[in-house]
Order: C-alpha cells, then sequence, then structure tokens
C-alpha cells in the first residue's frame, strides 16, 4: 500500500471518532443550556449561555436587580447540578469502559459490579456515625464510601485471580453483593424516622437533587485527576483487551494493573456515589453506545464515553425533572428504563467479545 | 443387590422423605401458633393457643389481646406460610423444568412482572383486562404481566443455547426495567411516597387481612396440586430435552405449562406482599439434601421448608421492629446465593 493511501485511511479512520467526540460535545453543550432551563423563573435558551459567560468573565450586579436575580438563579442554584451531572457522568462512563476493558467483560460497570452500592452503604453508614456533607467531615463521608466500595472490588480481584469463573457468574456476583449492601442500607435506615428513609431510598435509587458548589469539590478533583489518568493509561488497556495471556506476553504486570485502576475505580465512584446516590447504568450504556459508533479502541472509546456518559446524565436528568413537573422523579429510575433494556441486549447477543458464558 | 433388598432400601428411603415432609408439617404447624407470641406487644404462647382454640370454637374474646393475636399477626403469619409454600414450590418447579439450579420466581424476574402488573392496578387503577376491578384485576394484572419474563427467556432459548447464568441475568435486565416502572408509577402518583414504595419493593408482610387469604390460598392450592400431578413429565424433563423427546415429553409444552402455573402462583401472592426474593432459590437446594431430586417429593417438601423459612423471617422481622420481610429473606439468601454461584456443580442437582 502507498504510503499516501496509508495515511489518508488512517485520517478517515480517525475523523469518524473525531467527529463522533464532537457531536457529542455538541450534545453536551445544548443540554447543559437547557437543563439550566429548568424551574421557576423564566430566562431565554440563548440567555443561560450569556449569564453564564458574563459570570466567568467577571461581571458583578447590584444586589436584588433582575440581573443580579437572574445570575444568581442560574449560576448558584442551577449550575451546579448540570456541572455535578457532567462530572459523574463522565467518571461513571470512564469506569465503565475501563472495567469492560480490564475485565473482558461487557457487562462490567460500577453498578453491576456492586461498587456503587457498596459505595452508597459507606456513605449511609458514614451519615449514620455523624458525619455531615460539610466542613471536613465531608472527607469522613467520601472515605468511608470507598471503603465500602472497597469490598466489591477485591471480590472482583479475587475471582479475576482465584476461581477462575465467566464472566457472567462475575456480574451475578456483583449483582447480589448489590442485594446485599441495599438490605443492610434499609436494615440501618428503618429505624430512622419516615424521612429519613425516603430520603434514603431517593439515594439508593440516585438523584442529582439539592447541589450546591462547595459540594463539588471533592469530586470534580477525583474526577479530573482519574479521568486524566485513565486516558494515560488508555494505550495499555488496548493491550489488557487481548487477553491476560496475551497482556503478559506484551510486557504488561496483568494482576497489578488490574488491581492498581479498580482501587483507582473504587476512589472515582466513592466520590461520586456519596454525592448523587447510586446513579446505575451510565458505565454500561455509555461505552456500549460509543463503541457501536466507534469501535473499540480505548484511546478513542474513553474520552467519547466521557463526553457520551456526561451528554446521557444531562439529558436523562433533565427528563426526570420534567416527567411529573413541578415534583422530580429519581434520575436513577430513568436510567434503568434505558440500562435494563441494554443489559439485556448485551446477555444475549451472539457477536461480541467473544462467549461471557 | 437383591431385588429385595432394593425393594427393602427404595421402601426405606421413601418413608425417609415422607418422614421429612411430615416433620416439617408439624414443625410448621408449631411455629404457626408459637409466631403470634413474638413481638413488641407481649403476649404468652398459651394465650395465643387459648386465643385461637377460642376463636375455632366460635366464642371469640374480643379484647385488644385477642385483636392483636387473631387479627394482626396471625394473618400475618398466614400470609407469610401461604407465600412461603408458593415461592417454594414455585423454586422447585422453575430449577427443574429449566434446568438451571439459580431459577426462582425471584431471580427470573417473575416476581417484579407480578409486581407490576399489581401496582398497576392498585396505584394507576389500569386492568389489562377491561372490566374487571378491585382484587380481580389486581390479580389478573399481576398473572399477565408476570408471564412477561418468562415468555422473553423461553423464546430466546429456542433462539440460542441459553447458560443458566445467561437466563438469571435475562431475569435481571427485564426486573431493573419492570421495577423502574413500578418504582416510576408509584411516585407519578404520590411523589412523597417514597417509603412505601421502598417496602413494596423489598416486600412485606407486616399487616394481613383475614379477605385476602382466601385469593392467595386457592391459586396456590390448585396450582400446586396440579404441579404434582406433573411431577413425572418434570421428573423426566430434568435428564435433558433429548431423553425427554424420546420418551414422548415435549419440553417446550411442558415449559410453557409450569411458567403458567408459577406465574398463577406468584401472581396471586406478589399482588398482596410485594417482591420477596430468595426464599424460592434456597428452598428447593435444603430440601433436595433431605428428599432427593424427585419432585413428588421435592415439591411440598420444599414448600414446607420454603413456608418456615419465611414464616421465621417474618418473625424475625417484627421482633426486629417492624422490617420488611425482604430484608430478612435478601441478607439471608444473598450469602447462599453466592456460595451456589462459587460451588456450582450439575450433579449435585439433577
Amino acid at each position: 500500500m502507498p504510503d499516501q493511501d496509508f495515511a489518508d485511511g488512517y485520517l478517515r479512520y480517525v475523523r469518524h471518532k473525531l467527529i463522533f467526540i464532537i457531536a457529542a460535545l455538541a450534545i453536551l453543550a445544548i443540554a447543559a443550556g437547557i437543563s439550566c432551563l429548568v424551574d421557576g423563573r423564566p430566562i431565554g435558551v440563548l440567555d443561560v449561555y450569556r449569564i453564564i459567560w458574563e459570570h466567568l468573565t467577571g461581571a458583578k450586579y447590584e444586589y436584588a436587580t433582575p440581573e443580579y436575580w437572574d445570575d444568581f438563579v442560574v449560576c448558584q442554584m442551577r449550575l451546579p447540578r448540570t456541572v455535578l451531572a457532567i462530572i459523574a457522568g463522565s467518571s461513571l462512563a470512564v469506569c465503565g469502559a475501563v472495567m469492560q476493558s480490564i475485565m473482558s467483560n461487557p457487562l462490567a460497570d460500577p453498578y453491576t459490579t456492586g461498587m456503587s452500592s457498596g459505595a452508597c452503604l459507606g456513605a449511609i453508614i458514614a451519615i449514620v456515625m455523624g458525619f455531615a456533607f460539610t466542613g471536613p467531615s465531608m472527607y469522613g463521608i467520601v472515605g468511608m464510601s470507598f471503603l465500602v466500595a472497597l469490598i466489591p472490588a477485591f471480590v472482583v480481584i479475587l475471582v479475576s485471580r482465584v476461581v477462575s469463573t465467566s464472566p457472567a457468574t462475575l456480574i451475578l456476583m456483583g449483582t447480589i453483593m448489590s442485594y446485599m449492601f441495599g438490605a443492610v442500607n434499609t436494615l440501618i435506615l428503618v429505624h430512622q424516622e419516615g424521612e429519613t428513609l425516603s430520603a434514603a431510598y431517593l439515594w439508593t435509587i440516585g438523584s442529582l437533587d439539592n447541589v450546591v458548589w462547595s459540594d463539588l469539590l471533592v469530586p470534580g478533583i477525583v474526577s479530573v485527576v482519574g479521568c486524566i489518568a485513565m486516558l494515560a493509561m488508555s494505550g495499555k488497556l488496548n493491550v489488557m483487551m487481548m487477553g491476560d495471556d496475551q497482556a503478559r506476553s506484551m510486557g504488561l504486570d496483568v494482576d497489578n494493573f488490574r488491581t492498581v485502576l479498580l482501587l483507582a475505580m473504587s476512589v472515582m465512584v466513592a466520590s461520586i456515589i456519596s454525592f448523587t446516590g447510586i446513579l446505575g447504568f451510565v458505565g454500561l450504556v455509555a461505552p456500549h453506545i460509543v463503541r457501536m459508533a466507534i469501535g473499540s479502541d480505548n484511546k478513542y472509546v474513553i474520552p467519547a464515553s466521557m463526553a457520551f456518559g456526561s451528554a446521557l446524565l444531562l439529558v436523562t436528568d433533565t427528563i426526570a425533572r420534567l416527567v411529573v413537573y413541578p415534583y422530580e422523579i429519581p434520575v436513577g429510575i430513568i436510567l434503568m428504563f434505558i440500562g435494563g433494556p441494554l443489559f439485556l441486549f448485551v446477555v444475549v447477543r451472539k457477536r461480541g467479545y467473544g462467549g461471557i458464558y | 443387590m437383591t431385588w429385595d433388598a432394593f425393594l427393602k432400601r427404595s421402601l426405606s428411603l421413601r418413608r425417609r422423605k415422607v418422614a421429612f415432609i411430615s416433620a416439617m408439617a408439624a414443625i410448621l404447624a408449631i411455629m404457626l401458633v408459637a409466631s403470634p407470641a413474638l413481638g413488641a406487644y407481649e403476649v404468652s404462647a398459651a394465650d395465643v393457643f387459648r386465643i385461637i382454640v377460642s376463636h375455632l370454637m366460635g366464642n371469640p374474646s374480643g379484647d385488644r389481646t385477642d385483636f392483636v393475636v387473631w387479627d394482626v399477626r396471625l394473618t400475618s403469619s398466614i400470609m407469610a406460610v401461604i407465600t412461603g409454600f408458593a415461592l417454594g414450590v414455585c423454586g422447585s418447579v422453575m430449577q427443574a423444568v429449566m434446568r438451571n439450579p439459580l431459577a426462582d420466581p425471584y431471580t427470573m424476574g417473575v416476581s417484579s412482572g407480578a409486581s407490576l402488573g399489581a401496582v398497576l392496578s392498585l396505584v394507576m387503577g389500569i386492568s389489562l383486562i377491561p372490566g374487571l376491578t378491585g382484587d380481580a384485576s389486581v390479580v389478573t394484572n399481576a398473572f399477565l404481566l408476570s408471564l412477561v419474563p418468562m415468555a422473553v427467556i423461553l423464546t430466546l432459548s429456542i433462539a440460542r443455547r441459553m447458560t443458566d447464568t445467561m437466563m438469571i441475568l435475562c431475569g435481571i435486565g427485564v426486573m431493573y426495567f419492570f421495577s423502574a416502572s413500578t418504582s416510576l408509577m408509584m411516585l407519578y402518583a404520590d411523589p412523597t411516597q417514597m417509603s412505601a414504595v421502598y417496602s413494596w419493593n423489598l416486600g412485606n408482610i407486616g399487616i394481613g387481612y383475614w379477605d385476602n387469604l382466601p385469593t392467595m390460598a386457592v391459586p396456590t392450592a390448585v396450582c400446586t396440586a396440579f404441579l404434582i400431578v406433573c411431577t413425572p413429565k418434570i421428573d423426566i424433563l430434568t435428564s435433558g430435552d433429548d431423553l425427554s423427546h424420546t420418551v414422548g415429553v415435549d419440553p417446550f409444552r411442558l415449559r410453557v405449562y409450569a411458567s403458567l402455573a408459577v406465574s398463577v402462583m406468584i401472581a396471586a401472592i406478589v399482588s398482596f406482599t410485594g417482591t420477596i426474593g430468595f426464599i424460592g432459590l434456597i428452598a428447593p437446594h435444603i430440601s433436595r439434601a433431605f428428599v432427593g431430586s424427585k419432585q413428588a417429593f421435592l415439591i411440598p417438601a420444599s414448600g414446607l421448608v420454603g413456608a418456615a423459612m419465611l414464616l421465621a423471617a417474618n418473625d424475625a422481622a417484627r421482633v426486629l421492629g417492624s422490617l420488611p420481610v425482604g430484608v430478612i429473606t435478601t441478607l439471608v439468601g444473598c450469602p447462599l446465593f453466592f456460595a451456589l454461584l462459587i460451588r456450582r456443580r450439575r450433579s449435585q442437582w439433577v
């Protein structure tokens, strides 16, 4: 093949993927604007972008003028939720994509492996122990959430090292652990008063309700660091996808690599879940749709999953706020509607990563 | 082994199985009388017995203790017994006809379908068969939707060979969708009723009503009888599809019949209790250790074991302070399911 043809072919290969990523980012930008429109005070679509832009460029308004309230409503009340959706969506989607690669398991994601439920249980234990979401004790919640999320992570590590088992069995174990964590959750919370129980239930199905800027510090930093680290690992992840033996022969320390990544993902998942509750299936749906569109080269799948995952969570969250307006339903329910059928589809389809049973 | 020795051994095995079933029935009866004595409002076991006898003789005292024992705790216990029995029977039959040690109404998604159907009628007032109202519409809705997961799994199993974990994952996929629909409807009806949704999803037998019991008991009894009549065919099916073809049992048709019977039972109980997990999974595995895999013994045995387990779980839930009983069954059932997953060998159950 002449060099020119090869170069053209490669460009086409890259262009297709870049277009997908750019399209996902465009959807994300539009969805972000729309998600800032919901609730109360009517503000035009384009005004939202203008207000955010002016806020960023440091515009100051006199107290209690209409401009002041516009700015306050958009930037203090609505934007934190949008930003949290973006952070959570991209982290969870990246974790899903990475888990699917390192475990060679198309069904793996923080939810199906039980990590999310573990993180949720940890957060609830911390709250019952008296930690709060403000000040330094916020780290207590995230820390406890991380510790419990390690249980499923270690089961995954143990199972992949010691017992030889099929990917489907591993996912069943994860599901069982989720049930178990959920039951312990109820056991802890049932003697709290009724409102706490509803709050806890809301949490077990995930919701982006009641976010303020100070909540975003920990998830924001962890996600940015985590996502960049995962992007840097994408070459090794491609090697992992070929299977343990091939990866070893290419000089990759498979077991340690997997362990380190699972620990890193536990931190990421814990930092998100302890603020949002269990947001299932983002990590399953986003990478699968991305792979259907652009193939499974992790160098592109990971950034594309980030963009697509955050767009997905933003759109579903906006839908969740509009369905029974002025009430909102937990976004986790909408995610289950999308995730359940996709899960079923991945289970029964014949092609893919080879047999998962 | 001579014929006489064989016959003797076979009869003694049979006696042992019958003895296990009778012993379970006796234990269950004792538990049923003892369990209203447990709970925050103190009643002695002797009083419970006295109250039950007084009601049976037709001269109830009608005081506060009488109300607690007869109308609250005893109904709840009887509901637990019927529910546990139905779940145990369904689990045993599903494991046999699907040839899958992990099958039960909960893991295959049947319960979640029934739960969605019941909520459709209870909360939204929609009846899938026009013209029905009240309990009839609740139960028929539950029945129709509980057919969906089994239909999905059976259809897929025609198209391609399903491994046992794959069947369960299909069930779980359907369950995610159904339980999301259930939650959505309940929240749509009243966004503040989170804890009611929660306890329904976990399964709750806190309070029973005498009026509900016949609706639960009659379908359970009829379907159990039907399934026991089918046991010779189910036994053949457990030895494999090919073998059953050669002796004239159509595996697919038998699976459809069994699924229909299971759906009727599950619809009748889930309509009143919500989804209770893992009893149908564990009861057959415990019973199999005592009575072996012959369905004629296994079905009643696992029904009784299931009933005893759920009754015990229901008592524990009440003693620990009005927990949804599903929490207890999940806490006990999950580790056992986990162990089953790791040590799965076909020879243990076929």
